[in-house]
């Protein structure tokens, strides 16, 4: 979710850290050369120690610079190395190689930059021999003394705010446009971006713009697209209306004669009028104008109610439907559409189901998933067409679908129904044979 | 011989409806558009009134509206199959009924004489049923199918009117679903058909609230609705015409 957002956030943060350091390390060479320097400030600093040490070895004796070395600030500033004449050490730990050389009058190492500064002098407290002190200082690293922690984390936290500030500047427009083509995608045309980008003018900004004029087409071209299709059916409901009244008086004055050819004519009439009602309800479901009105319901009563019916049409035609397990469930769903796609799945199963066997229905509850699974017993469909099936009006087998009409409208009604409710359904071949529907509904769903 | 309105835009369907009606014993006054059709419903009393949904100008809920506050002639309401919201609107308007269009003329023949069964009876030659009913503040005429709240006329659809009049009768006792609408729409129950429950809603809005803020009308969940009895109140019949007998 926030991905774009924390790489923008670190790359410049990063870029911001180089940066910093980089201009440091800069200003630190330059100011180097004009002598006024952070390092020259600490070899100063070390120096003043070090004449501090002679006079307390002076004035105090040795006994006395023992004390003052026990002070923690001056053992950590520098070393210290007291020599007696005779060459005895008298203070400070092993002497090390590179300090050797100075032992000895008149050896005077040489002063500025090399890895370690040191000083020697000769010293003679009153009423003692004079010893060679030796204080030397790890010349420290010029970085070390320019980037303290105080300062580290000023400059953590000020280009962590900047970078902050930076990656939300950007990453909050997108976010809103995500947000909004999410919900456009959602099927709520209504959605508009550009007056949440606050007085931005720039690319995104115009951007929200562009997503507003085309979410507006959009609503416009599907708003003209579901007038049309409910204005075709209305259109072709009139004359089906008059066909009905039509039938009916020639019913009244026909005297029974043609009553068979009446029948027959009404049963078309009506089998017109269901598909006309399919097509609009698929077109309301597609066009998003189909809100659902969700009420608790038990799910394994409606099933049954389902079961129940399509069972007693089945047995006309010497099939059966037998619900095979049922798990208690309650779900709030619209109940006229779910029953509405159960039934189309029952009825398609039913069609394809040999004869003498039996559509079975079964339905689990894991607590977090309803799964509604319907089984037929027929032929199956071929494994690259499974999707296909929930497509309007396909015809998977030219051949055998001419007698049975194909697939209509049912299945693809079904599938918009439980996507809806914020499920999905899914086709596949049992390992035998027959076609098994599986539908699963989330027990928890966004409202 | 029944008068009915007919008011729907499609003038041929409804000069065959009107043929077809008439040799089932109705006359038929049409009209083709909502304003038409309001003031032909003004000038002449009708039995019934048909009404289409979807008309040119002023569509059939505005017609229901208008009228609605004039008066209160049965109207049974054509809608677009498949549009529950529509019937649903239609309902709460005071439409006594609807039925889905296109829909087979026998079908709305049989809901018509269903409607009318229940429309006043002027002079009414079944006695049993014409005492007047009280339940505490409030009277029922069943002669004039009137009913009246703590002394005030309160304007009911034929449709409400028989609702109350069945919870009444059945006052403190549950009345299914089913029953009420075998009893009030003349019609047995379809599947997942809300049009009792359309109807026991405007007429709560109706009557109101007790004296304890609590409607008189409860819904006992999936099952019906029960009138509930005040404690101390029992119904009361009284014969105003005829001599007294008992009505239940």
């Amino acid at each position: 979710m926030h991905r774009l957002f924390w790489k923008i956030f670190f790359w410049f943060w990063t870029a911001m850290l180089i940066l910093t350091a980089g201009v440091a390390w800069t200003t630190y060479e330059m100011r180097d050369i004009e002598g006024e320097n952070v390092m020259g400030q600490a070899y100063r600093e070390f120096r003043e120690l070090s004449n501090e040490a002679a006079v307390v070895l002076q004035q105090r004796g040795l006994d006395g610079l023992r004390q003052w070395h026990s002070d923690a600030r001056h053992r950590k500033t520098m070393q210290l190395f007291v020599v007696g004449f005779d060459g005895h050490q008298h203070l400070g730990q092993a002497i090390p190689p590179r300090i050797k050389r100075f032992l000895g009058p008149g050896m005077v190492p040489p002063e500025g930059y090399t890895p370690h500064w040191i000083i020697t002098r000769l010293v003679q407290p009153v009423n003692d021999m004079p010893y060679q002190i030796i204080s030397t200082f790890r010349r420290p690293h010029p970085l070390t003394l320019l980037f303290t922690p105080t300062r580290i984390l000023t400059a953590l936290l000020i280009s962590g705010l900047v970078c902050f500030w930076l990656a939300r500047h950007i990453t909050l427009p997108i976010t809103r446009l995500r947000l909004a083509t999410q919900k456009l995608s959602a099927g709520r045309l209504d959605v508009r971006v550009s007056k949440k980008m606050g007085r931005r003018h720039d690319e995104l900004a115009a951007l929200a713009v562009d997503f507003d004029r085309m979410a507006e087409q959009l609503q416009a071209l599907i708003l003209s697209q579901q007038r049309l299709i409910r204005d075709v059916s209305h259109e072709l409901r009139s004359p089906l209306a008059r066909l009905q009244v039509a039938l009916e008086l020639a019913r009244q004055r026909g005297n029974g004669q043609v009553d068979d050819e009446l029948n027959r004519i009404e049963l078309e009439a009506e089998r017109l009028n269901e598909l006309i009602g399919q097509v609009l309800a698929l077109a309301r479901m597609d066009t998003g104008a189909r809100e659902l009105n969700r009420q608790p319901t038990d799910i394994r009563q409606l099933l049954e109610t389902i079961v129940d019916d399509a069972h007693y049409e089945a047995q006309s035609n010497q099939r059966h439907v037998e619900m095979i397990s049922a798990d208690a469930a309650e779900l709030d769903v619209d109940v006229p559409l779910l029953h509405s796609a159960i039934e189309n799945i029952v009825r398609n199963a039913i069609k394809n189901t040999a004869i003498e066997t039996t559509v079975e229905v079964s339905l689990k509850n894991s607590g977090d998933i309803l799964t509604i699974a319907i089984r037929d017993h027929g032929t199956g469909i071929d494994e690259n067409r499974l999707e296909d099936i929930f497509k309007p009006f396909v015809r998977l087998s030219e051949a055998r679908d001419r007698d049975s009409g194909g697939y209509g409208l049912g299945l693809a009604i079904a599938e918009r129904a439980i996507k809806l409710h914020g499920g999905h359904i899914v086709a596949e071949n049992c390992t035998d044979s027959g076609l098994m529907i599986t539908v699963s509904l989330p027990v928890k769903y966004p409202v | 011989m029944n008068h009915l309105l007919l008011i729907d835009d499609d003038s041929e369907l409804c000069k065959m409806l009107a043929e077809y009606l008439a040799a089932e014993d109705f006359s038929v006054d049409m009209a083709h558009d909502g304003v038409s059709g309001l003031q032909i419903a003004r000038q002449r009393p009708h039995d019934a009134i048909i009404l289409d949904v979807m008309l040119p100008g002023m569509n059939g809920f505005d017609v229901l509206r208008e009228l609605r506050q004039q008066q209160q002639t049965p109207v049974l309401m054509l809608t677009a199959r498949g549009d529950d919201v529509d019937s649903i609107v239609g309902l709460e308007l005071g439409a006594d009924d609807y039925l889905p269009k296109p829909c087979n003329p026998r079908v709305l023949v049989a809901r018509l004489r269903a409607i009318l069964r229940r429309r006043p009876t002027p002079q009414s030659d079944s006695t049993e049923n014409n005492e007047s009913l009280s339940l505490g503040e409030l009277l029922l005429e069943p002669g004039s199918r009137s009913a009246s709240l703590r002394n005030e006329q309160l304007t009911l659809t034929s449709t409400e009117y028989s609702l109350l009049e069945i919870l009444v009768r059945n006052a403190g006792h549950l009345v299914t679903k089913d029953t009420l609408s075998e009893l009030a729409l003349g019609r047995p129950m379809s599947r997942y058909d809300r049009s009792i429950d359309m109807h026991i809603s405007s007429l709560r809005k109706k009557i109101g609230v007790l004296n304890d803020h609590q409607t008189p009308i409860q819904t006992v969940r999936g099952q019906g609705y029960q009138l509930v009895l005040p404690s101390g109140v029992s119904v009361q019949t009284s014969s105003q015409h005829h001599q007294p007998g008992e009505s239940r």
